[in-house]
Protein backbone atom coordinates (compact mmCIF):
# COMPACT_ATOMS: atom_id res chain seq x y z
CA UNK A 1 0.00 0.00 0.00
CA UNK A 2 3.06 2.46 0.76
CA UNK A 3 4.44 1.82 -2.45
CA UNK A 4 1.07 2.82 -4.61
CA UNK A 5 0.83 5.96 -2.19
CA UNK A 6 4.48 6.66 -3.25
CA UNK A 7 3.91 5.87 -6.68
CA UNK A 8 0.46 7.88 -6.53
CA UNK A 9 2.17 10.92 -5.28
CA UNK A 10 5.30 11.06 -7.47
CA UNK A 11 3.02 10.67 -10.49
CA UNK A 12 2.37 14.31 -8.87
CA UNK A 13 5.48 15.87 -10.31
CA UNK A 14 5.07 14.69 -13.40
CA UNK A 15 5.49 17.74 -16.19
CA UNK A 16 4.93 19.62 -12.68
CA UNK A 17 5.59 23.16 -12.65
CA UNK A 18 7.41 22.97 -9.37
CA UNK A 19 10.35 22.21 -11.47
CA UNK A 20 10.93 25.13 -12.80
CA UNK A 21 11.43 26.84 -8.59
CA UNK A 22 13.50 23.36 -8.68
CA UNK A 23 15.95 24.97 -11.05
CA UNK A 24 15.64 28.41 -10.72
CA UNK A 25 16.24 29.43 -7.11
CA UNK A 26 19.55 26.99 -6.83
CA UNK A 27 20.84 28.63 -9.81
CA UNK A 28 20.27 32.43 -9.05
CA UNK A 29 21.64 31.50 -5.57
CA UNK A 30 24.85 30.35 -7.52
CA UNK A 31 24.84 33.17 -9.86
CA UNK A 32 24.76 35.51 -6.70
CA UNK A 33 27.66 33.28 -4.52
CA UNK A 34 29.75 33.10 -7.68
CA UNK A 35 29.83 37.00 -8.40
CA UNK A 36 30.32 38.00 -5.10
CA UNK A 37 33.07 35.73 -4.54
CA UNK A 38 34.92 36.92 -6.91
CA UNK A 39 33.81 40.57 -5.94
CA UNK A 40 35.78 39.84 -2.89
CA UNK A 41 38.69 37.74 -3.53
CA UNK A 42 40.77 39.99 -0.94
CA UNK A 43 38.62 38.76 1.93
CA UNK A 44 37.46 35.68 1.28
CA UNK A 45 41.17 33.49 1.47
CA UNK A 46 39.83 30.74 2.27
CA UNK A 47 38.87 29.13 -1.17
CA UNK A 48 36.19 26.24 -1.67
CA UNK A 49 34.88 27.19 1.85
CA UNK A 50 34.41 30.84 1.06
CA UNK A 51 32.72 30.17 -2.43
CA UNK A 52 30.97 27.37 0.05
CA UNK A 53 29.80 30.11 2.11
CA UNK A 54 28.84 32.30 -0.86
CA UNK A 55 26.55 29.98 -2.65
CA UNK A 56 24.89 28.46 0.47
CA UNK A 57 24.41 31.56 2.46
CA UNK A 58 20.41 33.15 1.75
CA UNK A 59 19.65 29.70 0.47
CA UNK A 60 19.97 27.80 4.09
CA UNK A 61 18.49 31.02 5.97
CA UNK A 62 16.06 31.52 3.63
CA UNK A 63 15.46 30.08 0.87
CA UNK A 64 15.56 26.27 2.02
CA UNK A 65 12.37 25.95 3.90
CA UNK A 66 10.17 28.36 1.50
CA UNK A 67 11.48 25.68 -1.28
CA UNK A 68 10.07 22.98 1.12
CA UNK A 69 6.91 24.70 2.03
CA UNK A 70 6.32 24.88 -2.11
CA UNK A 71 7.48 21.35 -2.40
CA UNK A 72 4.76 20.30 0.71
CA UNK A 73 2.43 22.77 -0.27
CA UNK A 74 2.29 21.34 -3.73
CA UNK A 75 1.91 17.62 -2.84
CA UNK A 76 -1.04 18.63 -0.56
CA UNK A 77 -2.93 21.16 -2.93
CA UNK A 78 -4.95 18.02 -4.50
CA UNK A 79 -5.96 16.78 -1.27
CA UNK A 80 -7.61 19.86 0.00
CA UNK A 81 -9.81 20.50 -3.63
CA UNK A 82 -13.57 19.48 -3.68
CA UNK A 83 -13.81 16.14 -1.55
CA UNK A 84 -10.50 14.67 -2.15
CA UNK A 85 -10.08 14.76 1.58
CA UNK A 86 -13.10 12.26 2.17
CA UNK A 87 -11.89 10.19 -0.88
CA UNK A 88 -8.36 9.74 0.50
CA UNK A 89 -9.43 9.23 4.12
CA UNK A 90 -11.84 6.06 2.86
CA UNK A 91 -9.18 4.76 0.74
CA UNK A 92 -7.74 1.30 1.92
CA UNK A 93 -4.41 2.96 2.78
CA UNK A 94 -3.38 3.39 6.58
CA UNK A 95 -3.14 7.22 6.59
CA UNK A 96 0.36 7.78 7.97
CA UNK A 97 1.28 5.88 4.72
CA UNK A 98 -0.23 8.76 2.90
CA UNK A 99 2.10 11.21 4.87
CA UNK A 100 4.85 8.93 4.51
CA UNK A 101 4.81 8.91 1.08
CA UNK A 102 4.38 12.17 0.92
CA UNK A 103 7.64 12.86 3.16
CA UNK A 104 9.85 10.43 1.18
CA UNK A 105 8.62 12.48 -2.30
CA UNK A 106 9.78 15.86 -0.60
CA UNK A 107 12.66 14.11 0.70
CA UNK A 108 13.68 12.90 -2.65
CA UNK A 109 12.87 16.44 -3.78
CA UNK A 110 15.27 18.02 -1.57
CA UNK A 111 17.89 15.62 -2.38
CA UNK A 112 17.95 16.71 -5.69
CA UNK A 113 17.94 20.35 -4.91
CA UNK A 114 20.93 19.63 -2.33
CA UNK A 115 22.83 17.63 -5.46
CA UNK A 116 22.02 20.45 -7.77
CA UNK A 117 23.73 23.27 -5.64
CA UNK A 118 26.79 20.74 -5.09
CA UNK A 119 27.22 20.21 -8.90
CA UNK A 120 26.81 24.85 -9.35
CA UNK A 121 29.26 25.08 -6.71
CA UNK A 122 31.67 22.37 -8.09
CA UNK A 123 31.34 23.60 -11.71
CA UNK A 124 31.18 27.42 -10.92
CA UNK A 125 34.43 27.01 -8.62
CA UNK A 126 36.55 25.35 -11.34
CA UNK A 127 34.74 27.42 -14.40
CA UNK A 128 34.90 31.05 -13.11
CA UNK A 129 36.50 30.77 -9.85
CA UNK A 130 39.17 28.36 -11.31
CA UNK A 131 39.88 26.62 -8.32
CA UNK A 132 42.23 24.05 -7.57
CA UNK A 133 41.89 20.31 -7.27
CA UNK A 134 38.44 19.15 -6.08
CA UNK A 135 36.05 20.66 -3.26
CA UNK A 136 36.77 19.77 0.20
CA UNK A 137 35.33 16.40 1.42
CA UNK A 138 33.83 18.87 4.10
CA UNK A 139 31.63 20.68 2.05
CA UNK A 140 29.90 17.59 0.42
CA UNK A 141 29.38 16.45 4.26
CA UNK A 142 27.85 19.57 5.16
CA UNK A 143 25.68 19.29 2.23
CA UNK A 144 24.47 15.83 3.69
CA UNK A 145 24.33 17.37 7.44
CA UNK A 146 21.93 20.06 5.66
CA UNK A 147 20.03 16.93 4.74
CA UNK A 148 19.58 15.33 7.98
CA UNK A 149 18.39 18.98 9.62
CA UNK A 150 16.43 19.37 6.90
CA UNK A 151 14.44 16.41 7.41
CA UNK A 152 12.63 18.37 10.34
CA UNK A 153 12.01 20.73 8.16
CA UNK A 154 9.95 18.71 6.05
CA UNK A 155 7.60 17.12 8.32
CA UNK A 156 6.72 20.21 9.50
CA UNK A 157 6.10 21.57 6.62
CA UNK A 158 3.87 18.92 5.21
CA UNK A 159 1.84 18.90 8.40
CA UNK A 160 1.36 22.74 8.13
CA UNK A 161 0.58 21.97 4.43
CA UNK A 162 -1.84 19.69 5.67
CA UNK A 163 -3.48 21.41 8.45
CA UNK A 164 -4.00 24.93 6.65
CA UNK A 165 -5.84 24.51 3.38
CA UNK A 166 -4.04 27.40 1.71
CA UNK A 167 -1.35 26.66 -0.62
CA UNK A 168 0.60 30.39 0.17
CA UNK A 169 0.27 30.30 3.81
CA UNK A 170 2.89 27.05 4.92
CA UNK A 171 4.97 28.81 2.92
CA UNK A 172 5.36 32.30 4.26
CA UNK A 173 5.38 30.41 7.52
CA UNK A 174 8.70 28.24 6.34
CA UNK A 175 10.32 31.65 5.61
CA UNK A 176 9.24 33.06 8.94
CA UNK A 177 10.80 29.80 10.42
CA UNK A 178 14.06 30.37 8.62
CA UNK A 179 14.31 33.66 9.92
CA UNK A 180 13.31 33.09 13.35
CA UNK A 181 15.85 29.80 12.73
CA UNK A 182 18.77 31.94 11.92
CA UNK A 183 17.96 34.18 15.51
CA UNK A 184 17.84 31.12 17.55
CA UNK A 185 21.03 29.36 15.54
CA UNK A 186 23.30 32.74 15.98
CA UNK A 187 21.88 32.74 19.74
CA UNK A 188 23.31 29.44 19.76
CA UNK A 189 20.38 27.12 20.48
CA UNK A 190 20.04 25.99 16.87
CA UNK A 191 19.44 22.38 18.00
CA UNK A 192 16.08 23.50 20.07
CA UNK A 193 14.20 25.12 16.94
CA UNK A 194 13.85 23.12 13.91
CA UNK A 195 13.96 25.33 11.32
CA UNK A 196 17.31 25.75 12.51
CA UNK A 197 19.04 22.34 12.25
CA UNK A 198 19.28 22.63 8.69
CA UNK A 199 20.99 25.99 8.44
CA UNK A 200 23.48 24.86 11.70
CA UNK A 201 23.95 21.67 9.59
CA UNK A 202 25.09 23.50 5.90
CA UNK A 203 27.26 25.62 8.01
CA UNK A 204 26.58 28.34 5.59
CA UNK A 205 28.06 31.26 7.37
CA UNK A 206 31.10 30.39 9.34
CA UNK A 207 34.68 29.39 8.23
CA UNK A 208 34.49 26.65 10.64
CA UNK A 209 32.89 24.04 11.11
CA UNK A 210 30.26 25.23 14.15
CA UNK A 211 29.39 21.19 14.49
CA UNK A 212 32.92 20.14 15.45
CA UNK A 213 32.25 17.80 18.36
CA UNK A 214 28.96 18.08 18.75
CA UNK A 215 27.15 15.58 15.84
CA UNK A 216 25.86 13.95 18.39
CA UNK A 217 23.44 16.35 19.30
CA UNK A 218 22.94 17.36 15.88
CA UNK A 219 21.74 13.96 14.98
CA UNK A 220 19.89 13.35 18.24
CA UNK A 221 17.95 16.53 17.84
CA UNK A 222 16.89 16.28 14.18
CA UNK A 223 15.71 12.39 15.07
CA UNK A 224 13.98 13.48 18.20
CA UNK A 225 11.93 16.52 15.86
CA UNK A 226 11.36 14.41 13.10
CA UNK A 227 9.81 11.45 15.46
CA UNK A 228 7.73 13.57 17.20
CA UNK A 229 6.37 15.74 13.52
CA UNK A 230 5.35 12.06 12.37
CA UNK A 231 3.62 11.02 15.66
CA UNK A 232 2.25 14.44 15.57
CA UNK A 233 1.11 13.65 11.78
CA UNK A 234 -0.24 10.18 13.26
CA UNK A 235 -2.57 11.80 16.05
CA UNK A 236 -4.05 13.99 13.39
CA UNK A 237 -4.75 11.72 10.94
CA UNK A 238 -6.48 9.50 13.43
CA UNK A 239 -7.98 11.37 15.46
CA UNK A 240 -8.94 14.38 13.54
CA UNK A 241 -12.26 14.69 11.88
CA UNK A 242 -11.85 15.47 8.03
CA UNK A 243 -13.40 19.03 6.70
CA UNK A 244 -14.35 18.99 3.43
CA UNK B 1 -19.76 48.80 -3.03
CA UNK B 2 -20.06 48.93 0.26
CA UNK B 3 -21.53 45.26 0.28
CA UNK B 4 -19.22 44.06 -2.13
CA UNK B 5 -16.36 45.48 0.36
CA UNK B 6 -18.03 43.66 3.51
CA UNK B 7 -18.12 40.38 1.46
CA UNK B 8 -14.43 40.86 1.39
CA UNK B 9 -14.30 41.94 4.93
CA UNK B 10 -16.47 38.57 5.92
CA UNK B 11 -13.68 36.25 3.83
CA UNK B 12 -11.06 37.98 4.98
CA UNK B 13 -12.06 37.08 8.65
CA UNK B 14 -12.72 33.66 7.78
CA UNK B 15 -9.32 33.47 6.09
CA UNK B 16 -7.40 35.00 9.10
CA UNK B 17 -6.36 37.31 6.93
CA UNK B 18 -5.45 40.33 10.08
CA UNK B 19 -3.03 37.31 11.25
CA UNK B 20 -0.84 37.73 8.09
CA UNK B 21 -1.21 41.17 8.30
CA UNK B 22 -0.18 40.59 11.91
CA UNK B 23 2.75 38.30 11.24
CA UNK B 24 4.93 40.28 9.24
CA UNK B 25 5.23 42.86 11.42
CA UNK B 26 6.05 40.68 13.88
CA UNK B 27 8.99 39.02 12.28
CA UNK B 28 10.50 42.49 11.42
CA UNK B 29 9.71 43.56 15.30
CA UNK B 30 12.19 40.04 16.44
CA UNK B 31 14.38 40.47 13.26
CA UNK B 32 15.28 44.17 14.33
CA UNK B 33 14.56 43.74 17.83
CA UNK B 34 17.60 41.36 17.52
CA UNK B 35 19.97 42.93 15.36
CA UNK B 36 19.62 46.47 16.57
CA UNK B 37 22.87 47.65 18.05
CA UNK B 38 22.86 48.65 21.91
CA UNK B 39 22.18 52.53 22.34
CA UNK B 40 26.24 52.63 23.42
CA UNK B 41 27.76 50.05 21.12
CA UNK B 42 30.18 50.19 18.08
CA UNK B 43 27.60 52.10 15.87
CA UNK B 44 27.23 55.55 15.65
CA UNK B 45 23.37 56.58 14.40
CA UNK B 46 21.82 54.01 15.87
CA UNK B 47 18.50 54.84 14.44
CA UNK B 48 19.24 55.03 11.81
CA UNK B 49 21.44 51.92 11.99
CA UNK B 50 17.76 50.50 12.23
CA UNK B 51 15.85 52.61 9.47
CA UNK B 52 19.19 50.86 7.30
CA UNK B 53 18.53 47.44 7.77
CA UNK B 54 14.92 47.53 7.37
CA UNK B 55 14.66 47.50 3.71
CA UNK B 56 16.88 44.33 3.63
CA UNK B 57 14.64 42.71 5.73
CA UNK B 58 11.50 44.05 3.43
CA UNK B 59 13.25 42.69 0.59
CA UNK B 60 13.07 39.58 1.98
CA UNK B 61 9.81 39.45 3.23
CA UNK B 62 7.68 41.60 1.41
CA UNK B 63 7.46 40.05 -2.39
CA UNK B 64 6.39 36.77 -0.42
CA UNK B 65 4.47 38.28 1.98
CA UNK B 66 2.43 39.63 -0.64
CA UNK B 67 2.11 37.22 -2.86
CA UNK B 68 0.70 35.30 0.29
CA UNK B 69 -1.63 37.81 0.71
CA UNK B 70 -3.04 38.06 -3.32
CA UNK B 71 -2.95 34.63 -3.72
CA UNK B 72 -5.51 34.62 -0.42
CA UNK B 73 -7.65 36.98 -1.77
CA UNK B 74 -8.13 35.34 -5.67
CA UNK B 75 -7.50 31.86 -4.29
CA UNK B 76 -10.77 31.79 -2.22
CA UNK B 77 -12.69 32.29 -5.50
CA UNK B 78 -11.25 29.53 -7.62
CA UNK B 79 -11.49 27.24 -5.00
CA UNK B 80 -15.07 27.59 -5.07
CA UNK B 81 -15.72 28.06 -8.50
CA UNK B 82 -17.31 31.06 -7.39
CA UNK B 83 -16.08 33.61 -10.03
CA UNK B 84 -19.28 32.58 -12.32
CA UNK B 85 -21.23 32.87 -9.36
CA UNK B 86 -20.40 36.27 -8.26
CA UNK B 87 -20.51 37.62 -12.12
CA UNK B 88 -24.52 37.03 -11.87
CA UNK B 89 -24.74 38.70 -8.70
CA UNK B 90 -22.77 41.64 -8.84
CA UNK B 91 -20.81 43.77 -11.82
CA UNK B 92 -16.80 42.49 -11.91
CA UNK B 93 -16.04 46.31 -11.73
CA UNK B 94 -17.44 46.26 -7.60
CA UNK B 95 -16.06 42.82 -7.27
CA UNK B 96 -12.44 44.04 -8.56
CA UNK B 97 -12.94 47.27 -6.22
CA UNK B 98 -13.75 45.53 -2.98
CA UNK B 99 -10.84 43.01 -4.04
CA UNK B 100 -8.29 46.12 -4.20
CA UNK B 101 -9.51 47.64 -1.53
CA UNK B 102 -9.62 45.29 0.67
CA UNK B 103 -5.94 44.24 -0.80
CA UNK B 104 -4.96 48.17 -0.19
CA UNK B 105 -5.68 48.44 3.06
CA UNK B 106 -3.98 45.00 4.53
CA UNK B 107 -0.83 46.67 2.95
CA UNK B 108 -1.18 50.15 4.97
CA UNK B 109 -1.84 48.50 7.66
CA UNK B 110 1.41 46.45 7.48
CA UNK B 111 2.98 49.38 6.23
CA UNK B 112 2.33 51.26 9.10
CA UNK B 113 2.67 48.65 12.16
CA UNK B 114 6.04 47.89 10.51
CA UNK B 115 7.44 52.08 10.96
CA UNK B 116 5.85 51.72 14.14
CA UNK B 117 7.48 48.29 15.13
CA UNK B 118 10.66 49.99 14.33
CA UNK B 119 10.32 53.02 15.84
CA UNK B 120 9.25 51.17 18.84
CA UNK B 121 12.35 49.01 18.99
CA UNK B 122 14.42 52.49 18.78
CA UNK B 123 12.72 53.36 21.99
CA UNK B 124 12.55 50.23 23.66
CA UNK B 125 17.11 49.87 23.16
CA UNK B 126 17.09 53.46 24.13
CA UNK B 127 17.94 55.76 21.36
CA UNK B 128 18.67 59.04 21.54
CA UNK B 129 19.29 59.97 17.95
CA UNK B 130 16.38 62.03 16.82
CA UNK B 131 15.12 60.96 13.07
CA UNK B 132 13.39 63.65 11.45
CA UNK B 133 9.69 63.09 11.23
CA UNK B 134 9.62 63.48 7.47
CA UNK B 135 12.42 60.87 7.08
CA UNK B 136 9.72 58.49 8.86
CA UNK B 137 7.15 59.54 7.03
CA UNK B 138 9.00 58.59 3.58
CA UNK B 139 10.36 55.40 4.55
CA UNK B 140 6.43 54.17 5.09
CA UNK B 141 5.16 55.55 1.92
CA UNK B 142 8.11 53.80 -0.03
CA UNK B 143 7.34 50.32 1.93
CA UNK B 144 3.57 51.04 0.96
CA UNK B 145 4.28 51.64 -2.32
CA UNK B 146 6.54 48.87 -3.39
CA UNK B 147 4.13 46.73 -1.48
CA UNK B 148 1.41 47.92 -3.27
CA UNK B 149 3.16 46.90 -6.32
CA UNK B 150 4.21 43.85 -5.47
CA UNK B 151 0.83 43.04 -4.23
CA UNK B 152 -1.18 43.89 -7.45
CA UNK B 153 1.48 42.33 -9.68
CA UNK B 154 0.90 39.25 -7.91
CA UNK B 155 -3.04 39.60 -7.48
CA UNK B 156 -2.39 40.17 -11.46
CA UNK B 157 -0.58 36.57 -12.00
CA UNK B 158 -3.08 35.19 -9.14
CA UNK B 159 -6.33 36.05 -11.75
CA UNK B 160 -4.16 35.10 -14.97
CA UNK B 161 -3.39 31.84 -13.82
CA UNK B 162 -5.69 29.57 -11.89
CA UNK B 163 -2.83 28.00 -10.16
CA UNK B 164 -0.94 29.49 -6.75
CA UNK B 165 1.73 28.05 -7.73
CA UNK B 166 3.50 30.45 -10.01
CA UNK B 167 2.42 33.06 -8.49
CA UNK B 168 4.13 32.49 -5.24
CA UNK B 169 7.02 31.43 -6.65
CA UNK B 170 7.60 34.76 -8.51
CA UNK B 171 7.50 36.36 -5.61
CA UNK B 172 10.11 33.47 -3.39
CA UNK B 173 12.20 34.15 -6.64
CA UNK B 174 11.60 37.68 -6.55
CA UNK B 175 12.91 37.66 -2.92
CA UNK B 176 16.03 36.19 -3.44
CA UNK B 177 16.45 38.62 -6.81
CA UNK B 178 15.88 41.55 -4.71
CA UNK B 179 18.27 40.74 -1.43
CA UNK B 180 21.03 39.89 -4.02
CA UNK B 181 20.57 42.81 -6.26
CA UNK B 182 21.51 44.88 -3.12
CA UNK B 183 24.70 43.87 -3.12
CA UNK B 184 25.11 44.27 -6.84
CA UNK B 185 26.65 47.51 -8.32
CA UNK B 186 23.49 50.57 -7.49
CA UNK B 187 22.11 50.32 -11.17
CA UNK B 188 21.47 46.47 -10.88
CA UNK B 189 18.97 47.04 -8.06
CA UNK B 190 16.86 49.66 -10.54
CA UNK B 191 16.05 47.12 -12.44
CA UNK B 192 14.54 44.67 -9.65
CA UNK B 193 11.21 45.82 -8.58
CA UNK B 194 10.84 43.24 -5.84
CA UNK B 195 14.26 44.75 -4.37
CA UNK B 196 13.14 49.12 -4.68
CA UNK B 197 12.92 48.81 -1.07
CA UNK B 198 16.66 49.19 -0.91
CA UNK B 199 17.86 51.77 -3.05
CA UNK B 200 14.61 53.89 -2.41
CA UNK B 201 15.91 53.86 1.40
CA UNK B 202 17.16 57.37 2.42
CA UNK B 203 19.41 55.87 5.11
CA UNK B 204 22.69 54.69 4.12
CA UNK B 205 25.95 53.57 5.38
CA UNK B 206 28.62 56.30 5.14
CA UNK B 207 31.75 54.54 6.62
CA UNK B 208 32.88 51.49 8.32
CA UNK B 209 36.15 51.18 9.81
CA UNK B 210 36.77 47.38 10.29
CA UNK B 211 39.36 47.61 13.04
CA UNK B 212 37.68 49.92 15.16
CA UNK B 213 34.79 47.82 13.88
CA UNK B 214 32.50 51.30 14.26
CA UNK B 215 29.96 51.85 11.64
CA UNK B 216 28.26 55.42 10.86
CA UNK B 217 25.19 55.79 9.28
CA UNK B 218 23.21 59.15 8.10
CA UNK B 219 20.34 60.26 5.11
CA UNK B 220 20.95 61.11 1.86
CA UNK B 221 18.19 62.60 -0.48
CA UNK B 222 15.03 61.05 -1.34
CA UNK B 223 14.84 59.11 -4.40
CA UNK B 224 11.53 61.19 -6.42
CA UNK B 225 12.05 59.56 -9.51
CA UNK B 226 12.29 55.90 -8.46
CA UNK B 227 9.16 56.55 -5.92
CA UNK B 228 7.02 57.64 -8.78
CA UNK B 229 8.19 55.06 -10.88
CA UNK B 230 7.33 52.73 -8.45
CA UNK B 231 3.89 54.15 -7.77
CA UNK B 232 3.41 54.02 -11.56
CA UNK B 233 4.36 50.36 -11.67
CA UNK B 234 1.56 49.79 -8.68
CA UNK B 235 -0.93 51.93 -11.10
CA UNK B 236 0.21 49.62 -14.22
CA UNK B 237 -0.43 46.53 -12.14
CA UNK B 238 -3.59 47.65 -10.62
CA UNK B 239 -5.02 48.44 -14.01
CA UNK B 240 -3.97 45.38 -15.66
CA UNK B 241 -5.47 43.25 -12.98
CA UNK B 242 -8.70 45.05 -13.87
CA UNK B 243 -8.54 44.54 -17.60
CA UNK B 244 -7.59 40.76 -17.04
CA UNK B 245 -10.98 40.42 -14.17
CA UNK B 246 -12.63 42.59 -17.06
CA UNK B 247 -11.67 39.98 -19.65
CA UNK B 248 -11.61 36.73 -17.88
CA UNK B 249 -13.74 34.08 -19.57
CA UNK B 250 -15.57 32.14 -16.94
Amino acid sequence: MFKRCLVAENRKLHASPIWIVFFVLPVISAIYGTYNYLQNLGILTDQWYSLWTQHTLFYALFFFPVLVGVYAAYLWRLEHMGHNWNLIMAAPVRPLCLFLAKYVIVLKLVLLTQMLVFALYFFCGKAFAHLPGLPPLETFLYLLRGLVGGQCVIALQLILSMLIRSFAVPVFIGLAGGVVGMLTASKGIGLAFPYALMQVGMNSNKSEDILAGSYGGFILASLVWLLLFVGLAQLLLTRRDVRS
Amino acid sequence: MPRSLHAEFQKAWRRHDLLICLLLPVIVLLWSGYSAPDGAGSTVNAFSALFYSAPVMNAILMPVGMAVLANRLWDVEIKGSFPKLLYTLQSRGSLFAAKAALGFGEVFLIAALETACILAVGRWKGYTEVIPPVHILYFFVCTLAVCTMLFFSELLLSVLLTNPLPALCVGVVGALVGLFSAFMPPVVSLFVPWGYFIPLSSFVLVSWDADARIAVYGMRDFRWLLLFWAILLAAGFFLFTWRAIRQKEV
